[in-house]
């Protein structure tokens, strides 16, 4: 073999046993992905971080049918208010000639979260975070990413993130069905606002609060947990759907709860959304509900919720307590982690009759 | 009395016949047989022990107690003598009352007595079982009944998390 040839050979067998050589910088798979995954975590702080004046829509669908709300937004750093909002369901008159419209508004000013809370500890173990494109909105440039539930190739959200901020300019929620079951996108945006409406300052303290929320609430630590288990509290270790603990607390006093009716508030999270477990001892007054409960279908066992509410919440009873579940979750997985929860099993026979003869003697003893 | 013994009899020649002691223990003769038995009474020993036993056997079946018949029997009674080609039924009055209003089996009261109670026992715990079964289906008035905060809850997880790592364009507690 002529030399020439001798290193041509050479040359292309090392080619062949280091690919990398050959393979230039390009953005494979794993790069898209995390870029993606980075796309979503700017998305995550960018509240925190930014000042700005907007209106969003608001819409979520029941059974097929929309509802919508708009809000005036202020956010300052994370100090969120909701100003002049108007809601209304879209219907026909009672003649069917035009649409129904009900306006409502209010003001719902929020104390600044705390920046810890929103931990995506666990998104990778359970979604996959893609690259859908881009897409202009506002007249600003989105990168738009798809969130997949990896078990069942299911699609979860899909989100228009601003490339220069990083702010959530539009986000959709999908159903199991693969039906849109809630949308959030602003209309208006304003990142240099002049002046912000000062219903709050950087504390979150309001003189104008319509949902006053006094932070009387404490952690409860390990030590804490361990006690309440014992003491015969439910606290599960994680929630079906890969759902782990985030932290518990005592819920607020706002809550009007007094010493005797506390209730306890377990957070957990899957790295996407979060839920609010609430406990309390004892049987739910049903009256007390705020308007708008109905009979959640599908579950096995009596529960109320509030088809189309952001977020989400469920309250039933089992076991001598009442459980109230809140949170963004989907409302599929909102019924597997109530499902795999205490619920309320009807009493045995001898236990029914043992209390309606107790029911009698309360009763007959009064009349003597 | 329609029988030979209605002449009146000669107390010297002839003894009372039973249907005459039958009749004058059950004060059935005229006064004037009467006279004449009595006169035939006074002089014939035979007669008047046959008038005191008559009487004797008379008193010890007034002393029976009253006992009701079977149902039934009577017209059982009825059948078989129509069977037979007898005449109806006798009277059988003052000694045995008839009734004709239940099985051909012998009476107990007592036993009806025990069942009537036990079966009213039956149907009061079958009515108490049943009003404390629909009953119980409630909590009891004293256990305890808590409130729902609801509002301060979605407050409470909004201010905890945040509504989530991603969160939304807006957090509001809206509903439709």
């Amino acid at each position: 073999m002529n030399p020439g040839r001798q290193s041509a050979v050479a040359t292309a067998a090392v080619l062949l046993l280091v690919p990398g050589l050959v393979a230039g910088p390009t953005d494979g798979p794993a790069e898209e992905d995390d870029h993606a995954r980075a796309v979503l975590q700017r998305a995550a702080q960018a509240n925190a971080e930014l000042s700005y004046t907007g209106e969003t829509l608001w819409v979520t669908w029941v059974d097929g049918a929309p509802s919508m709300s708009m809000f005036e937004v202020s956010s300052d750093r994370g100090a969120l208010t909701v100003t002049a909002a108007e809601r209304y369901t879209p219907r026909l008159t009672d003649d069917g000639s035009g649409m129904d419209d009900h306006v409502g508004g209010w003001t719902l000013p929020l104390p600044p979260v705390d920046p810890a809370a929103g931990s995506m500890a666990g998104l990778d173990d359970k979604y996959d975070v893609e690259l859908d494109g881009a897409q202009d909105l506002l007249d600003r440039r989105c990168v738009r990413l798809e969130i997949v539930r990896r078990a069942d190739d299911l699609l979860r959200e899909r989100l228009w993130v601003d490339e220069e901020t990083g702010l959530l300019l539009r986000r959709e929620t999908f159903d199991v069905d693969g039906e849109r079951a809630r949308m959030a996108v602003y209309l208006a945006l304003d990142l240099d606002p002049a002046e912000l409406p000062r219903t709050t300052d950087r504390a979150g303290r309001s003189e104008e609060r319509v949902a006053d929320h006094d932070q009387t609430s404490t952690a409860v630590g390990a030590r804490g947990i361990d006690a309440l288990r014992q003491g015969g509290w439910t606290v599960p270790a994680e929630l079906p759907g890969g759902y782990l603990p985030r932290g518990s607390f005592t819920a607020s006093s706002a809550a009007g709860l007094s010493s005797d009716t506390a209730a306890l508030q377990l957070v957990y999270g899957d790295g996407l959304y979060t839920v609010s477990l609430f406990q309390q001892p004892g049987s739910p007054d049903w009256t007390s509900l705020p308007p708008g409960a109905q009979h959640a279908d599908g579950l096995d066992f009596v529960a109320y919720e509030w088809p189309g509410a952001v977020p989400q919440r469920l309250v039933w009873e089992a076991r001598g307590s009442t459980w109230s579940l809140v949170g963004d979750a989907p409302r599929d997985e909102f019924a597997v982690i109530a499902a795999a929860l205490p619920h309320h099993e009807p009493p045995d026979l001898v236990h029914r009759i043992g209390r309606g003869l107790r029911r009698l003697w309360t009763w007959v003893s009064q009349w003597g | 009395m329609a029988d030979g013994c209605q002449a009146a009899v000669p107390a010297a020649l002839m003894h009372i016949g039973d249907s005459w002691l039958s009749a004058w223990v059950d004060g059935e003769l005229t006064a004037a047989e009467r006279h004449a038995a009595a006169a035939h009474l006074d002089a014939c020993p035979h007669c008047t022990a046959d008038l005191a036993g008559l009487a004797k056997v008379r008193g010890l079946v007034a002393s029976l107690p009253v006992r009701r018949s079977p149902a039934g029997l009577l017209a059982a009674a009825a059948a078989s003598a129509r069977l037979a080609g007898a005449v109806g039924p006798s009277a059988g009055a003052g000694t045995v009352a008839a009734s004709d209003t239940g099985p051909l089996t012998a009476a107990r009261p007592h036993a009806n007595r025990a069942t009537q109670v036990a079966a009213g026992v039956a149907v009061l715990a079958g009515f108490l079982g049943g009003a404390a079964f629909t009953l119980g289906g409630q909590p009891l008035p004293q256990e305890r009944v808590v409130r729902v905060p609801m509002d301060a809850f979605v407050a409470d997880h909004l201010v905890r998390t945040g509504g989530g790592p991603v969160s939304a364009p807006v957090l509001v507690n809206g509903q439709p």
